[in-house]
């Protein structure tokens, strides 16, 4: 038996927007091919710094404002996804990965061209990588079950009916808005608490996110044996931010204190093999990545 | 000497006793007459009809609720000869008897709720037996 210690938790963060797409339109004069930096009318907060964008041309054409090289392979084609970069004004570069995104630097930004007509265009927020949340000093989950009293006349005990699941919780993080240079406690790829300050004033395609709660993390256990190493225990869940508060307080650090709700189903997982893979088939093993454009890992030999 | 509560009740439908039954009430009333005269000092009554109405939330576990339902939900008209269904409210000892027609049915089917059936009577002519 052993005794866990909240130092192995951990907060990862996946940004979505559920599938709401914004729907807006590119005119010539929202392009910038100078700066490389462009717009569209979307209200204040709706996409952020760091969130991966799909853009889709609604009316089938080609997104070619969007130079060749910036594009996947190829291109261009009437939709593709890039990290996003938007600056005080509202203005968007693209970048292609998501430090790159957060920097914001001109040199990063995949160059844009002129455009000479309007292109109607959808807009959504699809990211697939988790991110450590940084700073996180404790959060909580908790999951409620309904009791629902179906007691009857007569009955001399309260009976009661299994109801819905809910689940809540708080997180309480440093406030932090950017990524330094040496920084030891925010690593260039981790979500910075500002963006749940960001999360909930998106008004339009709401404060959804996914997230991985990890209660046991791998690494040696208490108690455990060298066996258990890799054995993990997590909660995979997808919330919605209702509240963020912050106090102001001399020789208090600023924390922000987030409250949140679960919307569908907690999962709950554990992990208490090994980390192998076991492929089925028994030639050509190599996984694909799917963070990485044509990003594979080949297996030398196997049986 | 004792208190009654819900652990204490039941209700009857033609001599059969409902399950899932998670309550009853009763509301009765006596009309008041007004005879006040020309030179009275005070308003005077005289008792004129007794009427009275009630409810009970019947859980929809199997068929619970189907003898007082099948009496308002159903096709064809709703007749005398049918539809009173003799009603026996008990707690304890004690019961009201009456002969009553539904006159309401709600049921809700709802998330995070349990269904069951609303149901609302009215009294047919005076009590069958009342034993307080």
């Amino acid at each position: 038996m052993g005794v866990f210690l909240g130092s192995a938790g951990s907060f990862e963060l996946r940004r979505t927007s559920i599938g709401e797409a914004y729907a807006s339109e590119i005119q010539s004069s929202d392009v910038n091919a100078t700066t490389n930096r462009f717009s569209f009318d979307f209200p204040t907060g709706q996409f952020l710094t760091g969130d991966l964008l799909a853009i889709t041309a609604t009316d089938g054409s080609l997104l070619d404002f969007i130079d060749p090289a910036g594009w996947a392979v190829g291109g261009p084609y009437e939709n593709g996804n890039w990290y996003i970069h938007v600056d005080q004004v509202g203005g968007i570069t693209l970048h292609r990965t998501f430090d790159e995104a957060i920097s914001g630097e001109a040199a990063t930004r995949i160059n844009l061209l002129s455009l000479n007509r309007t292109i109607p265009i959808t807009a959504t927020v699809e990211n697939i990588d988790k991110r450590c949340l940084a700073q996180v000093t404790k959060f909580e989950i908790n999951t409620e079950r309904q009791a629902v009293d179906v007691t009857e006349l007569g009955d001399s005990f309260r009976q009661q009916f299994s109801g819905l699941i809910t689940g809540s919780g708080t997180l309480t993080c440093f406030f932090d808005y950017e990524h330094r240079q040496c920084d030891d406690g925010v690593s260039p790829d981790s979500e910075l608490p500002i963006y749940l300050n960001q999360l909930i004033l998106r008004s339009q395609i709401g404060s959804e996110f996914f997230a991985r709660l990890t209660l046991v993390g791998r690494g040696l256990k208490p108690g455990g044996t060298i066996a258990d190493i890799n054995d993990s225990v997590w909660y995979d869940i997808q919330g919605l931010i209702t509240n963020v508060a912050m106090a102001f307080e001399p020789t208090q650090p600023i924390q922000c204190v987030v409250s949140y709700v679960t919307t569908g189903e907690i999962k709950l997982r554990t992990q208490s093999d090994s980390g192998y893979l076991t492929l089925q088939q028994s030639a050509g093993g190599r996984i694909e990545l799917e963070e990485l454009e044509n990003g594979f890992i080949e297996l030398e030999s196997f049986s | 000497m004792a208190f009654f509560s819900g652990r204490d009740g039941s209700l009857y439908a033609d001599g059969v006793k409902l399950a899932r039954v998670s309550n009853w009430s009763l509301s009765s009333t006596v009309e008041a007459l007004e005879v006040t005269d020309l030179g009275d000092d005070s308003r005077d009554y005289t008792p004129g009809l007794k009427a009275a109405t009630g409810t009970a939330s019947i859980f929809y576990y199997d068929d619970a609720p189907v003898p007082l339902l099948q009496h308002v939900i159903k096709t064809g008209p709703v007749t005398d000869a049918t539809d009173k269904v003799a009603l026996s409210l008990r707690w304890g000892d004690k019961k009201i008897d009456v002969n009553a027609i539904m006159t309401s049915a709600a049921l809700t089917c709802q998330v995070g709720a349990v269904m069951q059936a609303d149901i609302g009577f009215s009294v047919c002519g005076d009590y069958s037996d009342v034993v307080l």
